[in-house]
């Protein structure tokens, strides 16, 4: 007997032999997993998935622990037409003064806190006065305001009515994802007690995003489990036509998704927006192995009437290709390990683990459901309604075994083609991908990159060699070298540092009461502009959070250039969210595009060696190839870019889709061990195996489709990616798999007769 | 820049505690223990105060007081904001028969409280407070009247002027009772 699964259906054929004690067994991992569910913690920060040990992550650590964490704080849009009122902009500072006093706000900012000194003695004034005037007043103070200091246009957008109060939280809360999130809520609430009625805001920033991608992940676990399930079953039931059948294909997906969370729980592995959507997909590969299997228990029943003889006979039909099936799944997300993230590499173990589980809940989990079915006398054998798509084998066959050459080469040039193509596809990371359809924070981010330049801030840090910070004459200029060299570029509404308030200062004593009283603010406050120690100061750029990648990276590059001729340029560092993002991200999606080419290598050698055969080795490489390098093609059409998540949703996808080749060769090889001619074993193994590829396809796909319900839109990006890989994937493999079979078996007739 | 809100405040925190015993009528007084322990409670509420330079500009606090019976001192906890920034504001007042004892801290360092005395003038509670500035050795001069609202407090701050040798209006804070 040929063997493809490395003897690993011979679980199923021992929990057959012993139901009592592998259901037993069943029911203790399920009530472990049970137990443990209440465990899953969720993770929703963004950066969750970036490498901790790289370049631009530790100057990404150093400016936070030199300033403080620019990216935890909270940006509050305020909306109203009342704004250019007196008594509006009242409300606004009544508004900022309450959420101030929120638990765990370290400060915050608003118009009202543009900091003006006086030119001569530098002491610090109120721009604006305690009782504003009339209306005509207030305008003129805020022209004036905006006039004097443009990036002020950053906290007020006169033309739109739209004012920003920024919150930066407490040192020790910063560093806390719990603490931040819950301060943040405090710090809503605390808004939304205080806010007028015709005051409408909106609250973005990381951590805001943070807590709405924590809420969605959440929700999303819920309903894509419990949907996902209800499809696959329904699908289950149009295939069968059989309640019974609908019924017995759901329990290994139920199993895979109790398993998977205990898995989560018992390892203490957070579910973040990557990990989210592994339960599903593990369900719905579990529901496509079970398909395979119980579509072979069924066929046999239609012609043999001992139910449990042809549950075996399914088992070791239909096993070793689950097995081998998995084995290429697994090894997918094992790819995911060559990426420096440890989250990556977490993400990597954790799909394979999720895999091998769905494969043990398809072999051990289905036969004792089958076989509890037979003996409470729900199933019988004979003929059943015929299942759908049961022709589809027969269709394929003229058109595949009559022109191999012919299609062969198609897919050869396909491939080169696409090949080509899919090279000009670039890395691409846009916050605003990761965040929650029609969510506030959401709209906040986009109306915040709208009309204050961006909420994202671009960190250089100045280093000093002179103690005494601002005091020092050359400190100064240093600071304002830079700045004017990123206001340069930039432009000087969106270059934010404390060298526009020195520069106003006509005397050394102004100088040096500006210096004092930076000095004397609280730790938050003072760390906006210069380090703890005094040692460094900050130049801040603004910038839109949706800026891609490489336009970002090509801006970074240009300004440190610009720095260049600077004698302490090596010294002055670039970061912040957006730099560290861009650089990271680029990184680690060049990185998974190698893990997935490592995934095809792998997945294809490992058919070779399991059938151990070069020839089907070569003959698998266009059919799976081509679905990836198809899909990345339309990437380059649709814009050029791909992303983490679409990357990630490729290697998966290439990881089922393979398992279209396994079983298809699967059949094809057992065939030709019956003495079959190569071209008759594969028109059979194309009418066997055709209907399950074709049903599997179709419950994948339409499991899949529950990701479009997820409230995050990397979620559905991942979902409609893979469905398209797997539509191709099998038509590539019942068309093109056998023309290359046909194809290569005929050039080995022709060249290695002897 | 937070030196005054948080001085102006610390006082005013401090202040809500301080009784002067006065002279019992026929009908029983409130004796201070008592007045101390009124003002127990979270409080929230805005005002002015002098921030930066000599005008006043507006402010918000949030107070907790709490009245340890046994110690005839109220403690209070709580922190004031202005558009500048926020800083936190504690205190602890005692009574200890007709005396007062206390200090009013700050977070700033450098300034520590050298003298405190007040009287409970009918239903306003005055206090006196005389801080140093340790770095400068600026001796500030500050003044609260104090008194209870409807549901909260009053408290109205006042800055000894050198010039002038006269208290000056240093602002003013209206706190509800939570």
């Amino acid at each position: 007997m040929w063997r493809i699964g490395f003897g690993l259906e011979k679980m199923g054929l021992a929990a057959q032999r012993w139901p009592v004690l592998f259901s037993l067994l069943v029911l203790a991992l399920m009530a472990v997993a049970g137990l443990n569910v209440g465990n899953v913690n969720f993770n929703g920060s963004v950066l969750s998935v970036l490498p901790d040990q790289s370049v631009a992550f530790r100057d990404y650590e150093g400016i936070k622990r030199t300033y403080r964490n620019f990216a935890r704080d909270v940006t509050i849009l305020v909306e109203s037409d009342r704004l250019l009122t007196s008594e509006g902009l009242e409300d606004l500072r009544n508004l900022q003064l309450d959420v101030s006093l929120a638990d765990g706000v370290a400060q915050t900012n608003s118009i009202f806190s543009v900091p003006d000194f006086d030119p001569e003695t530098g002491e610090p004034r109120d721009w604006f006065p305690e009782e504003l005037g009339s209306d005509e007043e207030t305008v003129a103070l805020i022209d004036g305001l905006i006039e004097k200091y443009p990036q002020a246009t950053s906290l007020f957008n006169k033309e739109r009515g739209i004012a920003v109060i920024t919150a930066s939280l407490v040192t020790g809360v910063q560093e806390d994802d719990e603490k931040s999130f819950a301060a943040y809520l405090t710090l809503r609430e605390a808004a939304e007690a205080a806010v007028p009625e015709d005051f409408k805001l909106s609250f973005t920033g990381l951590t805001p995003i943070g807590a709405a991608i924590l809420g969605a992940l959440l929700d999303d676990q819920v309903k894509l489990t419990v949907f996902g399930l209800l499809i696959g079953t329904a699908i289950a039931f149009y295939v069968f036509r059989s309640l019974l059948a609908a019924f017995l294909c759901a329990v290994p997906p139920m199993l895979t998704a109790l398993w998977v969370f205990g898995l989560f729980a018992l390892f203490k592995v957070d579910i973040n927006y990557l990990t989210t959507v592994l339960p599903t997909l593990a369900l719905v590969l579990a529901f496509a192995d079970g398909i395979f299997l119980y579509f072979r228990w069924q066929s046999l029943n239609a012609l043999q009437p001992d139910a449990e003889a042809n549950l075996t006979e399914a088992i070791v039909r239909v096993g070793p290709a689950s097995s081998l099936t998995s084995i290429t799944t697994a090894l997918a997300f094992i790819s995911f390990a060559y990426a420096d993230s440890e989250a990556l590499k977490e993400f990597a173990y954790l799909g394979s683990a999720a895999v091998l589980l769905a494969f043990v809940a398809v072999i051990i989990g289905l036969p004792l459901a089958i076989h509890w079915a037979i003996k409470l006398g729900f199933a019988n054998t004979g003929m059943r309604r015929t299942p759908a798509f049961h022709s589809i084998g027969k269709r394929m066959r003229p058109v595949t075994i009559g022109h191999p050459w012919m299609l062969a080469l198609l897919g050869l040039a396909l491939m080169i083609c696409f090949g080509i193509l899919q090279r000009d596809v670039t890395a691409e990371y846009r916050l605003t991908e990761y965040l929650p359809k029609a969510s506030e924070v959401r709209y906040g981010e986009v109306l915040a990159n709208e009309i204050t330049g961006g909420r994202a801030l671009m960190l250089i840090s100045v280093p000093f060699d002179e103690e005494g910070g601002f005091a020092s004459a050359q400190n100064r200029q240093r600071l304002e070298e830079v700045g004017a060299i990123a206001g340069e570029q930039f432009g000087d509404k969106l270059v934010f540092s404390a060298a526009q308030a020195l520069h106003a200062a006509r005397t050394d004593a102004a100088r040096e009461r500006i210096t004092e009283v930076v000095q004397e603010a609280v730790n938050e406050g003072r760390t906006d502009f210069i380090a703890k120690d005094g040692m460094a100061a900050l130049v801040g750029v603004r910038l839109s959070s949706d800026l891609p990648v490489a336009t970002l990276i090509k801006e970074a590059d240009r300004l440190r250039e610009k720095l260049s001729p600077l004698s302490y340029a090596e010294r002055i560092k670039v970061s912040g969210f957006p730099v560290l993002m861009s650089i990271e991200f680029t990184h680690l999606i060049e990185q998974l595009r190698l893990s997935l080419i490592l995934a095809i290598i792998l997945g294809v050698t490992i058919l070779g060696l399991a059938t151990r055969s070069p020839l089907m080795f070569l003959a698998a490489i266009t059919p799976n190839l081509l679905p990836i390098f198809f899909v990345l093609t339309v990437l380059y059409f649709v814009g050029g870019t791909i992303n983490l998540s679409e990357v990630v949703a490729l290697t998966v996808a290439f990881g089922i889709a393979i398992d279209n080749a396994v079983h298809l060769m699967n059949v094809f090889e057992s065939q030709r061990q019956e003495g079959k001619e190569v071209r008759h074993a594969l028109a059979a193994a194309l009418e066997e195996v055709g209907p399950a590829l074709m049903a599997g396809t179709v419950i994948i796909c339409a499991a899949i489709t529950v990701t479009l319900i997820s409230s995050l839109p990397i979620v559905p990006v991942l979902g409609r990616l893979m469905i398209a890989t797997l539509i191709v994937a099998l038509l590539s493999n019942l068309l093109i798999l056998p023309a290359n079979i046909l194809t290569l078996e005929g050039l080995k007739q022709r060249f290695f007769r002897n | 820049m937070m030196k005054t809100i948080l001085l102006a405040a610390a006082v005013c925190a401090g202040a809500f505690s301080v009784v002067i015993p006065v002279a019992v009528p026929a009908a029983r007084a409130e004796t201070a223990a008592e007045f101390l322990k009124s003002l127990e409670g979270n409080y929230s509420g805005r005002g002015n105060a002098v921030v930066i330079g000599e005008e006043t500009t507006k402010i918000s606090c949030k107070l907790a007081n709490s009245f340890d019976a046994s110690a005839k001192a109220l403690k209070v906890n709580g922190n004031c904001a202005s558009t500048k920034g926020k800083g936190v504001v504690n205190g602890k007042v005692v009574v200890s028969g007709n005396q007062l004892s206390g200090s009013f801290v700050s977070t700033r360092q450098n300034v520590r409280v050298t003298k405190t005395s007040g009287q409970l003038s009918g239903k306003t509670m005055v206090l006196s407070s005389n801080m140093m500035n340790d770095k400068t050795g600026q001796l500030i001069r500050v003044q609260q009247h104090v008194s209870r609202t409807g549901n909260g407090i009053k408290a109205v701050f006042y800055a000894f002027d050198s010039k002038t040798q006269k208290y000056k209006p240093a602002g003013s804070i209206n706190l509800k009772r939570q």
